[in-house]
């Protein structure tokens, strides 16, 4: 969980007797440990990143903008860049739609709320290592659980039913499932081209229910009574209600959730580690795993720095970004 | 009717959801050949299986093992499963590592961050405004995004492969530290006074004042805390590069891929539904405080 | 503009009855006010009226047609909220807009950006934007159309709150408690606002407040409502002189009405402390009552004149008035209003004595309701009085 700044809040200008040195004492371990712990390390990033270092070897060079030269050039660092990107502007959206789907559901459900929410929030609080090994397992393109079943359902109703043949404009030969019955289903994490959307399934499915309980604590803000003057202002359908009261009302909520996601997102490690090592053919090559492989186990240090400058960049620009919309767009006052 | 629709389209999502949950559950529960077949439904059939591994470590040599000895290793799948779990690795090593680095991570944190966020909150010297810009200004790095330079830093000093590697970069939690800080806003100046003319010192007043204030808060971040330390796999995976001694559980597990021989999946799924199992049955236990806990970054 | 009537509503809240049959004939143009302490159900017969709640029964009508499975948006009563109900993101001159774009522009042409390039929608936009110049200009806030509501002091939030309420020209303006947000200088200020504004609009407003002086000073007819009942709807005048109820008796009036213990003899004589009341007999008779006297009509006199004796326990000066807090030696505490220059003769711990003004004295019933004078000792006045304690009588 990435943490949030909050609004700032002024502290209130009390005169008292300065006690000095005793909150000297009290500050001292925390900035220290700022320093030492947050900011050296930037700035110890920023510094090898322009160098060829690496751990046990004495010797350093300066190699100015190399590291980074490479980085934009070199075509399996652009798909790194590539892939970090699309796997954020997948899981982004999806998850908060969905988050944002589950809690209009359930807010105004009369029972079971308690125990929609529970599930939803399940994945969040399961470690998502040991949750991207049974997605391994159960996508294992044999003896997974998915394709079995999807296997089992070919020449049943269930084909019928997902090749979509029933509607008129579809030829049910040509479909995904059609064609997956005839010929395999797909190796998901060993196909290139599903590698990175199952990935990004695998982030969703343990992200929205953090975005829904977020969008769950938004909606029970929303004062009741602008319902009501939206019903008294003429407002009937669902559609109207949503954009007139409820999505403006969202905004701060949005701006947040779309913000933190996007930073997890970007942060996106443990499954690529343990399910794809970035492949196949770089195809979810994501940053933390490419900083991971190219300075700790290559032992290119320098270079790996580059990525983490690299890194920190999107991150910061993500959060001013909030700041900005935050500052300009949504307090409404 | 409309009612009924929602119900629908929520179960379906919970389904998917929960998906993964029974996987494990079952797997852990089955024979590698009702893993491999995909049968035996949830709990498998239970009979009792030969452990090749068990026969292996008593018999080096490769012969034809006695009677006596496959039948000391023939078990039920779950608790072959279960038993692997715990004797292929030292998985109980793993558990206690990580409780001992969890908890050691919440308790310097509040040791580091309580005393600071009162004097930010409550107390008047020159620097203070500094010292919380800096807060905020720190607030906007995820420790994630600078895990190489600590590495380095880290194995410059010779740390890397100690329980020191593992929780060092998280003793400072700035966003407890805000947190707190908020919290003790909202507490009255006239408690502090009130306590100072009763004689306590300032250190005094921090913890058995300040503290006592703070549980409900505090409790939050220790949710927190604790859930993200405890599943947290990629600080772990870069600081302890060699020595399993010092692996906490997601690490075990992880140990379990990779040699990957179908055999494996079984104990795998065990350890997964162990590691996984803690924090779930506290979740069921106190829903409430624990979306509170992981939201809590969410909260203005 | 329209008139309502309420037919016999009946809601509960789950097992809580919250109003039990209620009726009220609102005239067209009418300013009434519903008035009654917290939890009365008042802000719910509101609700039921504007169909934002569905009552268990009974009926609503608008100009005599019942509209009782009509939506709210349906209805064409605007409404104006504790909290004004503003939308926040949007300026006050949207805010403002919001129900005509909802009434005159359709799904399409309401969609946001695209909306204005469907056909039509230039139209409508110009109709909107002239009528919500129109309100804005009568309101005195033209200068605040490109504000948020966040930025808006309380009075300039109630103001756009009116205007939004207006600007549809609605049968019947609903008000629930639009007042109780704001500082008690300013309430008093937007209260005379108020009344000014319907005099103008000549419409219907139904009011909702707990302030029984802010349903004194404005309302045409006051409705004191208790415990989910209707006690009495009448003017402010007869509601505070000729209360049907020892409830309403008490409700209305600052101080509060004091009430005293007293009896009836078999002749319809009237005494309270064994002091008789001269000048007035009770239609009924042979029994305890209580006498009801508002403060202006109690007076100190000194302990040598006849009256209740008592003990000034404490005084307080207003100014042009003073308020004696006596307590009487049949043990009840009274509150006596008299001129300022009273305070030269008495001040607390004084003992003295209290004289009630027979001709202003309200008689109630052990039950509460109030009970008539008797027609040989009537008054001018007070045959009027007793008529109509007779007829609200009858209705209950």
């Amino acid at each position: 969980m990435t943490e949030q700044p909050v609004k700032f809040v002024a502290s209130p200008s009390v005169k008292r007797e300065p006690i000095n040195w005793i909150s000297y004492l009290f500050c001292v371990p925390a900035v220290i440990l700022m320093f030492v712990i947050l900011l050296v390390p930037i700035v110890v990033a920023g510094y090898l990143s322009f160098t060829d270092y690496s751990l046990g070897n004495e010797a350093l060079n300066w190699v100015g903008w190399d590291n980074y030269e490479t980085i934009y050039k070199r075509s399996s660092y652009q798909k790194m860049v590539w892939a970090t990107i699309a796997y954020v502007l997948i899981v982004v959206p999806v998850s908060i739609g969905l988050g944002l789907g589950a809690a209009l559901l359930i807010h105004d459900l009369g029972r079971f709320k308690d125990f929609y929410k529970a599930i939803y929030f399940l994945p969040v609080m399961a470690a998502l290592l040991a949750m991207a090994l049974v997605w391994d397992l159960a996508l294992h393109p044999t003896v997974g659980i998915v394709n079995q079943s999807l296997t089992a359902g070919c020449g049943t109703w269930v084909e019928r039913f997902f090749s979509f043949g029933w509607l008129p404009w579809v030829d049910a030969s040509e479909s995904w499932y059609a064609n997956g019955c005839a010929d395999e289903f797909p190796l998901w994490l060993g196909d290139r081209d599903y590698a990175l959307p199952t990935i990004c399934f695998i982030g969703i499915w343990q992200a929205f229910g953090f975005n829904m309980v977020l969008y769950l604590a938004g909606l029970t803000g929303v004062p009741r009574e602008l319902y009501q003057a939206a019903a008294i202002d003429g407002v009937t359908s669902s559609w109207d209600r949503f954009t007139l009261v409820t999505w403006p009302m969202l905004g701060p909520t949005t701006v947040f959730v779309v913000t933190i996601t996007a930073i997890n997102s970007f942060k996106v490690f443990d499954t690529v580690e343990a399910l794809t090592w970035g492949g196949p053919a770089k195809s979810t090559y994501v940053m933390m795993y490419a900083i991971f492989e190219k300075a700790v186990k290559e032992n290119l240090v320098g270079f790996g720095s580059a990525i983490t400058i690299v890194f920190l960049a999107f991150v910061l620009i993500i959060t001013f970004t909030q700041r900005y919309v935050v500052e300009k767009r949504v307090h409404y006052s | 009717m409309a009612e009924a629709l929602k119900h629908a389209v929520l179960i379906v999502g919970a389904l998917i959801v929960i998906l993964p949950f029974y996987a494990m559950v079952s797997y852990s529960l089955k024979s590698p050949h009702e893993i491999d077949t995909n049968t035996g439904g949830f709990f498998g059939d239970q009979k009792p299986m030969v452990d090749e591994w068990c026969v292996k470590v008593y018999n080096p040599s490769g012969q034809v093992a006695s009677q006596e000895l496959i039948k000391s290793c023939t078990k039920l799948p779950v608790v072959f499963n279960y038993t692997s779990a715990f004797s292929k690795a030292p998985l109980v090593r793993y558990l206690l590592n990580g409780v001992f680095v969890t908890l050691s991570i919440f308790l310097i944190q509040v040791l580091v961050a309580l005393p600071c966020a009162y004097a930010l909150a409550k107390l008047r010297f020159w620097g203070r405004d500094a010292v919380f810009m800096l807060v905020l200004f720190c607030l906007l790095i995820p420790v994630h995004a600078i895990a190489l330079p600590l590495y380095i830093m880290l194995s410059y000093v010779g740390l890397i492969n100690s329980y020191a590697a593992l929780i060092i970069p998280w003793t400072i939690s700035v966003f407890g530290i805000f947190l707190m800080r908020q919290f003790f806003m909202t507490i009255p100046d006239d408690l502090i006074d009130a306590a100072r003319i009763d004689g306590l010192s300032e250190f005094s007043i921090v913890w058995k004042v300040m503290l006592p204030c703070a549980i409900p808060a505090l409790l939050a971040f220790a949710i927190f805390s604790v859930v993200a330390h405890w599943n947290d796999y990629f600080w772990p995976r870069i600081a302890i590069t060699s020595d399993r001694n010092y692996f906490t559980p997601p690490l075990g597990l992880r140990m379990f891929k990779g040699d990957s021989d179908g055999d494996v999946y079984g104990p795998m799924m065990a350890t997964a539904t162990i590691i996984v199992t803690p924090l779930i049955v506290a979740f069921l236990l106190a829903q409430r405080k624990f979306i509170e806990g992981i939201t809590l970054s969410g909260m203005k | 503009m329209a008139s309502v009537t309420v037919r016999d509503i009946e809601k509960s809240f789950g097992s809580v009855k919250v109003l039990n049959g209620v009726s009220i004939d609102i005239k067209d143009g009418e300013f009434i006010v519903l008035v009654g302490p917290s939890g009365c159900g008042k802000s719910t017969l509101l609700r039921i009226i504007s169909g934002l709640e569905q009552q268990n029964s009974g009926n609503i009508q608008i100009n005599h047609k019942i509209v009782d499975d009509l939506h709210a948006s349906r209805r064409d009563l605007a409404m104006v909220f504790q909290s004004y109900a503003l939308y926040p993101h949007l300026s006050v001159e949207k805010n403002i807009s919001v129900p005509l774009r909802m009434r005159r522009l359709n799904f399409f042409q309401r969609f946001p950006f695209l909306g204005s390039f469907i056909p039509g929608a230039k139209k409508g936009l110009a109709s909107i934007q002239k009528d919500v110049d129109e309100v804005t200009e009568t309101l005195g806030i033209k200068h605040l159309l490109d504000r948020k509501p966040g930025q808006l002091s309380g009075g300039q939030r109630q103001r756009v709150a009116v205007g939004r309420a207006m600007v549809r020209h609605p049968q019947a303006f609903l008000m629930d408690e639009p007042l109780s947000n704001l500082d008690a200088e300013l309430r008093v200020h937007m209260r005379a606002e108020i009344a000014q504004l319907h005099r103008r609009l000549k419409s219907t407003f139904i009011y909702v407040t707990h302030d029984q002086a802010e349903a004194m000073t404005m309302a045409d007819r006051v409705a004191v409502m208790m415990d989910g009942n209707l006690l009495q709807v009448d003017t402010p005048s007869n509601v505070y002189s000729d209360p049907s109820d020892i409830r309403v008796a008490e409700f209305i009036g600052s101080p509060k009405i004091n009430i005293l213990p007293g009896e009836v003899d078999g002749r319809g004589n009237i005494s309270v402390g064994r002091k008789k009341l001269i000048g007035i007999t009770s239609a009924i008779t042979k029994t305890k009552i209580k006498v009801g006297v508002r403060p202006e009509a109690l007076s100190l006199v000194d302990a040598k004149s006849t009256g209740l004796p008592c003990s000034i326990v404490h005084h307080e000066n207003l100014g042009s008035e003073a308020y004696f807090h006596a307590d009487l030696d049949l043990g009840v505490s009274v509150i006596c209003r008299m001129e300022a220059s009273s305070l030269d003769n008495f001040t607390t711990g004084q003992k003295a004595k209290i004289a009630i003004d027979p001709k202003n004295s309200l008689l109630f019933g052990e039950d509460g309701q109030r009970i008539a004078l008797q027609a040989s000792t009537r008054s001018k006045s007070g045959m009027a009085k007793a008529k109509v304690a007779k007829r609200t009588r009858k209705k209950k």
